[in-house]
């Protein structure tokens, strides 16, 4: 997160911003799941850690705070109990305050999670809402826009880069197309962005930080007293992919399998 | 098409596919919704519409009108020359209202999803993104889509009257032209809007300087993932580059996001589409994102210590190994080879 121009201080007025944070299983251990269920076992002990697009929606909130005075940033995350423990990641990073919306219902659809933030954002008048492009394990890239179309603000996917005008008035942001193609887009805010990997590198918890973050308390709604929407979809029992029939695994040793797949590629006229 | 084209007076139409265009131009990719509509055969093909957003498309789709046989609402406003989701959104419910088509189709990009996700909550409409799969069944279509990296399948059942969907890029290859099997004379709805303040503003299109021979043009693609572990491991990968005529290094996305190659050599969704004769998956996982990329490959061989990696599905030829063993000895074999082959040429 870049600013226009040299900020005048004085001109500069407080920002509150919101950072929606999801917790996931982590990817690289095979996923566990029950038959018939529709999502991951939650009785069974599993690594989670914060979404990666997340991580990078958080680091520019924390850009964004640590170049101008008078930024406070909200982190929200829905979810059973075991996501605070990524909401005290956040604080730990330097994020100042922190939200769970708990709700034991999985999977939540895109619609259910969008209303459930928007609920309490409504209220609270955040300058900037930030969320990853997308979970890594849902892969919707639903949530942020309909969060952005439910409380009726500007919103831009997919930046990669961002600048704020010296008044806060407006952002200039670089949105990623397809095939290096980029878009510069002009946000009044008000605003939702949902950022995208590789803009940013996000930091490590300070020390220092992960000692103030434990004075702070994480503030719990019970998104069974919230007016909640009938989801829009079911989602039926997971499945495999169905194996991988059409390719012939190499076998044998290296040796052998590198002699085969050279002799593949020969008679493929490929080399 | 054996049915006759309906007036387009009447209302409640089943289908309706939304191009893409930047700068006016069709971003060729969105025609693969046009088989995928061919697929959805219960749909009567005569009840479904293209839309082509730009600021000025009506020959653009006067062509695809023709080409394809199907009616084209030209969807224009001054400020859809640049991709404008948020605008489109808009633009699109006032198409919705007019035309009530029950299913609406992008091709998966972020941009279509934002405009999905918006019309969704605008319209009540279900909204189900990066589909693979459909299927017909009693409660109404199925739609498959892949989760956690392409390790599980999903499958949605949309419970609303409307459904929107994006399909992933490379699920339904055109691989032949569609024709109307019998000429239809072109029927264009032109929507013109009038420019006026929109809330987020498009400013200009920038692309990152490439060097080197393009992703695209290139014979063989020699592609890096998470596997290859560190940078300097690069190196192994130019090496089996240097085996064929024309090869060029690609990588999945999280190489890019470490800046070890520039993004202009990412292959997926988000990246290029790539369709080389050879693709050589080096510990790729396979996430749907970036199989996306590689699916119109001939040739695909993916090498990846993970047995159950989902870029096996696609594979051609499987080698379940660490690249970091495998690559040398291919490289080595292959010199062996060369060296036998050239004394033996010498000899003759």
């Amino acid at each position: 997160m870049r600013i226009w121009r040299q900020v005048n201080i004085s001109k500069q007025r407080p920002m509150k911003i919101l950072v929606c944070i999801k917790q996931i299983a982590d990817t690289d251990a095979p996923p566990q799941y029950a038959a018939g269920a529709s999502w991951l076992r939650e009785d069974v002990a599993t690594p989670y850690r914060m979404n990666r697009y997340d991580e990078y929606a958080l680091e520019e909130a924390l850009l964004l705070k640590d170049r101008l005075p008078g930024v406070e940033i909200h982190v929200l995350s829905v979810g059973p109990e075991r996501v605070t423990q990524v909401i005290g990641k956040a604080l730990s990073k330097g994020a100042d305050d922190g939200v769970h919306i708990r709700c034991d219902k999985t999977p939540l659809s895109a619609f259910e999670t969008a209303t459930l933030i928007a609920r309490y954002a409504a209220a609270q008048a955040f300058d900037l809402i930030f969320t990853g492009v997308m979970s890594e394990d849902a892969m919707q890239c639903q949530v942020g826009p309909m969060l952005a179309a439910l409380l009726s603000l500007p919103c831009a996917v997919s930046i990669v880069a961002a600048a704020i005008s010296e008044d806060n008035t407006r952002m200039l942001v670089e949105s990623e197309l397809e095939a290096g193609l980029k878009e510069q887009i002009m946000v009044p805010l008000p605003a939702l962005v949902t950022v995208q990997t590789g803009g940013n590198r996000p930091r490590y918890a300070s020390l220092s930080n992960i000692l103030r973050a434990k004075g702070k308390t994480i503030r719990t709604l019970e998104a069974t007293e919230m007016t909640t929407p009938e989801s829009r979809e079911l989602f039926l029992p997971l499945a495999l992919p169905p194996p991988a029939t059409k390719g012939i695994i190499l076998t044998g040793s290296g040796e052998e399998q590198a002699e085969r797949l050279l002799q593949i590629l020969h008679e493929r006229s490929l080399l | 098409m054996n049915a006759a084209v309906r007036s387009v007076d009447d209302s409640d139409w089943d289908t309706l596919l939304v191009l893409d265009t930047i700068e006016d131009r069709l971003v060729s990719q969105s025609l693969e919704l046009i088989p995928f509509e061919d697929i959805l055969a219960a749909n009567d093909p005569s009840r479904t519409m293209l839309l082509i957003p730009g600021k000025d498309v009506a020959a653009l789709a006067g062509n695809l009108a023709g080409q394809f046989g199907l009616p084209v609402i030209v969807c224009e406003h001054d400020q859809l020359y640049y991709p404008n989701p948020e605008l489109l959104g808009q633009l699109l419910q006032e198409t919705v209202a007019e035309f009530r088509p029950r299913t609406i189709c992008f091709l998966h990009t972020m941009r279509n999803c934002q405009t999905a996700a918006a019309l969704s909550v605008y319209l009540g409409y279900a909204s189900v993104t990066a589909v693979t799969s459909w299927s017909p069944s009693a409660d109404g279509p199925l739609f498959g889509r892949a989760i956690v990296n392409g390790k599980l399948l999903q499958t949605v059942l949309p419970t609303t009257p409307g459904t929107i969907i994006t399909i992933l890029p490379g699920t339904f290859s055109l691989t032949e032209p569609v024709q109307a099997q019998t000429p239809q004379p072109a029927t264009l709805m032109r929507r013109r809007y009038p420019s006026g303040e929109t809330s987020c503003l498009p400013m200009a299109i920038t692309s990152e300087p490439e060097n080197g021979a393009r992703l695209e043009d290139a014979e063989v693609v020699i592609a890096a993932g998470r596997g290859l572990g560190k940078q300097e491991h690069l190196g192994l990968l130019e090496e089996v580059a240097r085996m064929f005529a024309n090869a060029a290094i690609g990588a999945s996305r999280p190489l890019c996001d470490q800046k070890w190659l520039p993004f202009s050599r990412q292959v997926g969704v988000t990246g290029k589409t790539v369709s080389p004769r050879l693709y050589l998956a080096c510990g790729i996982s396979g996430a749907q994102q970036h199989l996306a990329g590689v699916k119109g490959s001939r040739f695909i061989v993916a090498i990846n210590r993970d047995p159950d990696a989902a870029i096996f599905s696609v594979a051609d030829c499987i080698v379940i190994g660490d690249l970091h063993t495998f690559l040398p000895l291919l490289v080595r074999k292959y010199r062996e080879r060369r060296t036998i082959n050239d004394h033996q040429e010498q000899c003759t």
